[in-house]
C-alpha cells in the first residue's frame, strides 16, 4: 500500500490541476518516439514517424499522445488504490499490446520533463518533482504489474 | 528461385565496412550530438553555479537514498552551502568533460578512479544525477531544451556515466 504524505497529495492535485492534457501528452509522446526511437515499434500504424519534425506535427500521435495523459486521471482520483485502478490496462497492454514495461518507465521521465519545461522552477520545484515523481513511479509499477 | 544475395563477396563486404563504422561502442555519440551538446552547453554555462546547485538539491530530495554519500554534510537541505559546493563542482566536471568531448574515456580516468576506489559510489547514481540534470535544464531552458537537445544531451550524461564507471572492475 502507497503511502502518500498530505504534501504529496496536494502537490500532485495543484500540478494536475494545471497539467493541459491536450498539450503535455503529444508533447511527451513525441519526445518519447525522438528521444528513445525505439519506442517507434509500437506504432507502425501510425503513420509518418521518419522525421523529428514528422513526429511532432503526426496527429494520430498527438490524439494518442492525449488519450495516454488523460489517462492519468484515473490515477489522480484514485491515489489510494492505483494497483487496482490500472489492473485491467496492465494485462492490456501485456497481453494485447506487448509493450516492454520499461516504455512506461521513461515515458514518465518524458512527461516529467515536459511538466518542467512548462512550470520552471517557481512551481516545479524539488518537493513537487518529488511528489510528482513518485506518483508517476506508482502508476508505472502499476501498469507493469499483471505481466507474466 | 530465391538467389540469396547475403553471401555474395559485394553484399558481405559492405556489411562488414558498415559494421566497422557503426560499432564504436553503444550509442556512441555523433557528430551532430557533440555539435548539439556543445551549442547547448555555451548557452547554459554562464548558470552552471545555479544548475549544478538545483540538481544536486533535487537529487537529495527527490531520491532519498543519494543522501547516504553524504551523511558527513552538516546541512543536506537545498541551497545549503555544502550543497551549493558540490553542485559547482559536478557541473565543472561536466563543463570539463564537454569541452574533452571527443575522448571521454581518456580525460575522465583520474575522476573514474576517484569514484570506484575511493567515493564508491554505486554507478545507477550517476542516471539519478543525470535525470535531475535533464529537469533542471528544462526548467531553466524550456526553449532550447527541444527535443533534440534532450536526446543529445541524453547520450552524452550516459557515455559520461559510462566513462566514470571504467575503473570500478
Amino acid at each position: 500500500m502507497v503511502e502518500w504524505t498530505d504534501a504529496e497529495r496536494k502537490a500532485i492535485a495543484s500540478l494536475w490541476g494545471k497539467i493541459d492534457v491536450g498539450e503535455i501528452g503529444p508533447q511527451a509522446l513525441a519526445r518519447l518516439l525522438i528521444v528513445y526511437p525505439w519506442a517507434q515499434r509500437y506504432f507502425k500504424a501510425f503513420g509518418d514517424l521518419s522525421t523529428n519534425a514528422a513526429i511532432m506535427g503526426n496527429p494520430k500521435v498527438a490524439q494518442h499522445g492525449k488519450t495516454v495523459m488523460g489517462g492519468l486521471e484515473n490515477a489522480v482520483k484514485n491515489l489510494d488504490n492505483i494497483k487496482q485502478t490500472y489492473a485491467k490496462l496492465s494485462v492490456m497492454h501485456s497481453e494485447k499490446l506487448h509493450v516492454d514495461p520499461d516504455n512506461f518507465r521513461v515515458l514518465a521521465e518524458c512527461i516529467s520533463l515536459c511538466v518542467a519545461a512548462k512550470f520552471g522552477p517557481s512551481v516545479f520545484t524539488a518537493d513537487a518533482q518529488e511528489a510528482w515523481q513518485k506518483f508517476l513511479a506508482v502508476v508505472v509499477s502499476a501498469l507493469g504489474r499483471q505481466y507474466h | 528461385m530465391f538467389r540469396c544475395i547475403y553471401k555474395t563477396p559485394l553484399f558481405a563486404a559492405n556489411a562488414a565496412l558498415n559494421l566497422k563504422k557503426k560499432s564504436r561502442g553503444k550509442m556512441s555519440l555523433s557528430a551532430k550530438d557533440k555539435e548539439t551538446v556543445k551549442a547547448f552547453w555555451a548557452k547554459v554555462s554562464g548558470r552552471a553555479g545555479d544548475i549544478g546547485s538545483d540538481a544536486v538539491a533535487r537529487m537529495l530530495t527527490v531520491y532519498p537514498q543519494t543522501k547516504t554519500y553524504f551523511s558527513h554534510w552538516k546541512d543536506l537541505s537545498p541551497g545549503s552551502a555544502p550543497v551549493r559546493k558540490h553542485g559547482g563542482i559536478v557541473i565543472a566536471s561536466i563543463t570539463d568533460a564537454v569541452n574533452k568531448i571527443d575522448d571521454l574515456a581518456e580525460s575522465l580516468l583520474t575522476l573514474s578512479e576517484l569514484h570506484a576506489f575511493t567515493l564508491r559510489v554505486d554507478p545507477a547514481n550517476f542516471k539519478i544525477l543525470a535525470q535531475n540534470i535533464l529537469v533542471v535544464l528544462a526548467t531553466m531552458f524550456p526553449v532550447d531544451f527541444t527535443p533534440e537537445v534532450h536526446m543529445a544531451l541524453d547520450k552524452f550524461l550516459g557515455a559520461l556515466a559510462r566513462a566514470l564507471s571504467e575503473k570500478y572492475r
